[in-house]
């Protein structure tokens, strides 16, 4: 079992009587892919925050491929994160002003993993794997379109070959055409990289793509709870 | 890369940043070009004079008895008789005296008649005698010294011959033309000014103006040099004169005698301590341009933590993506740091070339007209001191955008 939160609780005070997450047992298998559907305020960000380990827990267990987040402090957090977990926003996914190569640079950076010598091949192989033309390399991301920017998007949340992927509803802002490629790009990537994935979308005609398919209210227990008041309402 | 991340950022939005660089260069290149002067005005006034006891001229205000025998500025409220400064000078207790007779010019530099004892006992800094470049001491009647400065700008050389005007100003109408010098000596330069003086003899300034009346030259009576005789030149009277004691626990008591002299009102003043006097009423002064500097500075730098904070939060998405990546909320607190630093940094570049080039363009200027020596390099230990400071100051200012920033990205 490589991921699991068990018993876990957040609450963004520590005065709040009212928690935003309540998670009594949730796990996924390394390598497998699951698509978490589900409505905006349901704690879906909450849930990946904590994930990633930019939300410390505040009760109960996080545990990801045998390393416990809640165990750690914040810097262990960062450094795990840095190493282990690539990451892919809904948009603005790069720096804007820094070039794709210095943009994926700033990810190796950041990670343990970066020493490697090769580092810059590293890059170039990556960047052509996912065909962006080596004529943009040293564009300013602002001047990239959104679809390639999704792309070096991918690229940057692959370049330290994190264990785990976060994809955070990488296609609302790109076309019907450019929703495709970046998900085939994608899947062919996970796939290729053994990752396991974590894919949130409003966009049911997408979970076709997964091993397993998750609603965020199911997980949250304080989600389940609000829809089952809010039917007894009705 | 966390250099090149903070330069890059700051070169994404360099039209707002370039006018807070100015702002800030602006600030540092007041607050150094302040200091610096500040201090080389000190150090110039304080090693003008030195070995010198007493200073005596006719009564007027302690500063303008020292401004205008040592530093050429200004003018003296009248002179000393001859026989006064020959009484005065045989007192028991002085060893020797250098008279002064002020009043004329060449090209805006001033003519000082003394004696040559001048050369022999005046000393600058610590105790420096003067010494001659090129030539001697004057010995004939129209023979003339030059300083350093003098001889550079007017590119004249040993045996050059030179006319001098009458009254002080760059340009005069009334020339003494009859009476051409030549030069004999040279001095090295003091970085005092004696470099802006030409020296003559006291009956050089006497032949000069015979013929003269009420600073007029009066048609067909000019001199001739063969025709004058040294001995029958003794002046009438002298600017003022310098005075060396023969030990110095008496120089009050020489001084109270010469302020009560019955004769003649005269004033004799210390110079290091009208030196020291002339500072503390400088002191407030020299303050409140500190003080103004140090405004105007953290002026620039409240600009500079304003533009820095009200980027932060059009900056919100990068800081996510930073975090993302592993960034510790101290890394994005850093980069704003950083990104102050370098403007900071920038800024003292530019105000320390600015000042470099405004010195290099000025110090003829300020030598001239106000006899004070200002070194063009200004890198000096305690400015240095002030750019660390400076540093100091815009990392305390930037604290609140950097925490700011850093309050985001937890």
């Amino acid at each position: 079992m490589s991921l699991s939160l068990s018993n876990l609780t957040f609450s963004y005070s520590p005065t709040d009587s009212s928690p935003t997450l309540r998670i009594k047992h949730w796990s996924l298998d390394t390598g497998n892919t699951v698509f978490v559907q589900g409505p905006s305020g349901s704690g879906k960000s909450t849930f990946l925050n904590i994930l990633c380990g930019m939300l410390p827990a505040t009760e109960g267990e996080v545990s990801l491929f045998g390393n416990r987040l809640d165990q750690m402090n914040s810097r262990q957090r960062d450094q795990f994160r840095a190493n282990n977990i690539g990451y892919v926003f809904q948009q603005f996914n790069l720096i804007q002003y820094l070039d794709i190569i210095d943009n994926i640079k700033l990810a190796q950076q950041f990670s343990k993993k970066a020493a490697s010598s090769n580092a810059n091949e590293d890059i170039e192989h990556l960047l052509n794997s996912l065909n962006i033309d080596p004529q943009h390399w040293h564009k300013p991301a602002r001047s990239l379109s959104i679809g390639q920017q999704q792309r070096v998007a991918i690229a940057r949340a692959f370049i330290n070959q994190p264990r785990l992927l976060i994809v955070d509803e990488p296609t609302s802002s790109l076309d019907h055409k450019n929703r495709d490629d970046f998900m085939s790009l994608l899947m062919k990537k996970v796939e290729d990289t053994k990752a396991t994935l974590i894919f949130v979308s409003h966009d049911q005609t997408l979970s076709s793509h997964f091993s397993r398919v998750d609603s965020i209210s199911e997980i949250n227990d304080l989600a389940s709870e609000k829809r089952l008041e809010s039917e007894a309402q009705h | 890369m966390f250099f090149r991340l903070a330069y890059k950022s700051l070169l994404d939005r360099k039209g707002s940043i370039l006018l807070t660089l100015l702002a800030i260069s602006v600030s540092i290149f007041v607050l150094l070009g302040i200091e610096h002067i500040r201090q080389q005005a000190k150090e110039s006034f304080s090693n003008t004079v030195s070995g010198t006891d007493l200073i005596v001229g006719a009564r007027t205000s302690n500063l303008n008895l020292l401004l205008y025998s040592v530093f050429r500025i200004g003018n003296a409220t009248n002179n000393i008789r001859w026989e006064t400064y020959q009484q005065v000078a045989g007192h028991p207790n002085i060893d020797w005296t250098i008279p002064i007779s002020l009043g004329d010019s060449h090209q805006g530099y001033r003519v000082m008649g003394t004696s040559t004892d001048y050369f022999e006992h005046y000393a600058y800094g610590a105790k420096r005698s003067l010494e001659f470049n090129q030539g001697q001491p004057f010995d004939g009647l129209f023979e003339v010294v030059l300083g350093s400065e003098v001889a550079n700008k007017l590119e004249y050389k040993i045996g050059d011959s030179l006319v001098l005007a009458h009254g002080l100003g760059a340009t005069s109408f009334s020339n003494h033309e009859d009476s051409p010098f030549r030069v004999i000596g040279i001095l090295k330069a003091t970085g005092t000014p004696v470099d802006q003086t030409l020296h003559v003899s006291l009956e050089a300034i006497e032949a000069i103006h015979i013929g003269w009346q009420q600073g007029v030259k009066v048609a067909g009576a000019a001199p001739n040099a063969d025709d004058m005789d040294i001995s029958e030149l003794a002046p009438d009277s002298i600017t003022a004169f310098m005075v060396g004691l023969t030990s110095k626990i008496s120089t009050f008591r020489v001084q109270r005698e010469i302020n009560d002299y019955p004769h003649e009102p005269l004033l004799a003043i210390l110079p290091g301590i009208t030196l020291t006097e002339f500072w503390q009423t400088l002191a407030t002064t020299e303050n409140t341009m500190r003080l103004i500097s140090m405004l105007v500075l953290i002026a620039a730098l409240l600009g500079l933590s304003a533009l820095l904070l009200a980027s932060i939060r059009e900056r919100q998405r990068e800081i996510s993506v930073m975090r993302v990546l592993g960034a510790s909320p101290w890394f994005i607190f850093l980069l704003i740091q950083i990104e102050a630093l370098l403007i900071t940094l920038t800024a003292s570049i530019i105000a320390a070339v600015m000042l470099a080039i405004t010195l290099a363009l000025s110090t003829d200027l300020i030598s001239a007209r106000f006899g004070l020596h200002i070194e063009t390099n200004f890198l000096s230990e305690t400015n240095l001191l002030l750019l660390v400071f400076v540093m100091l100051c815009s990392f305390i200012v930037c604290l609140l955008p950097s925490i700011t920033a850093y309050r985001r990205a937890l």
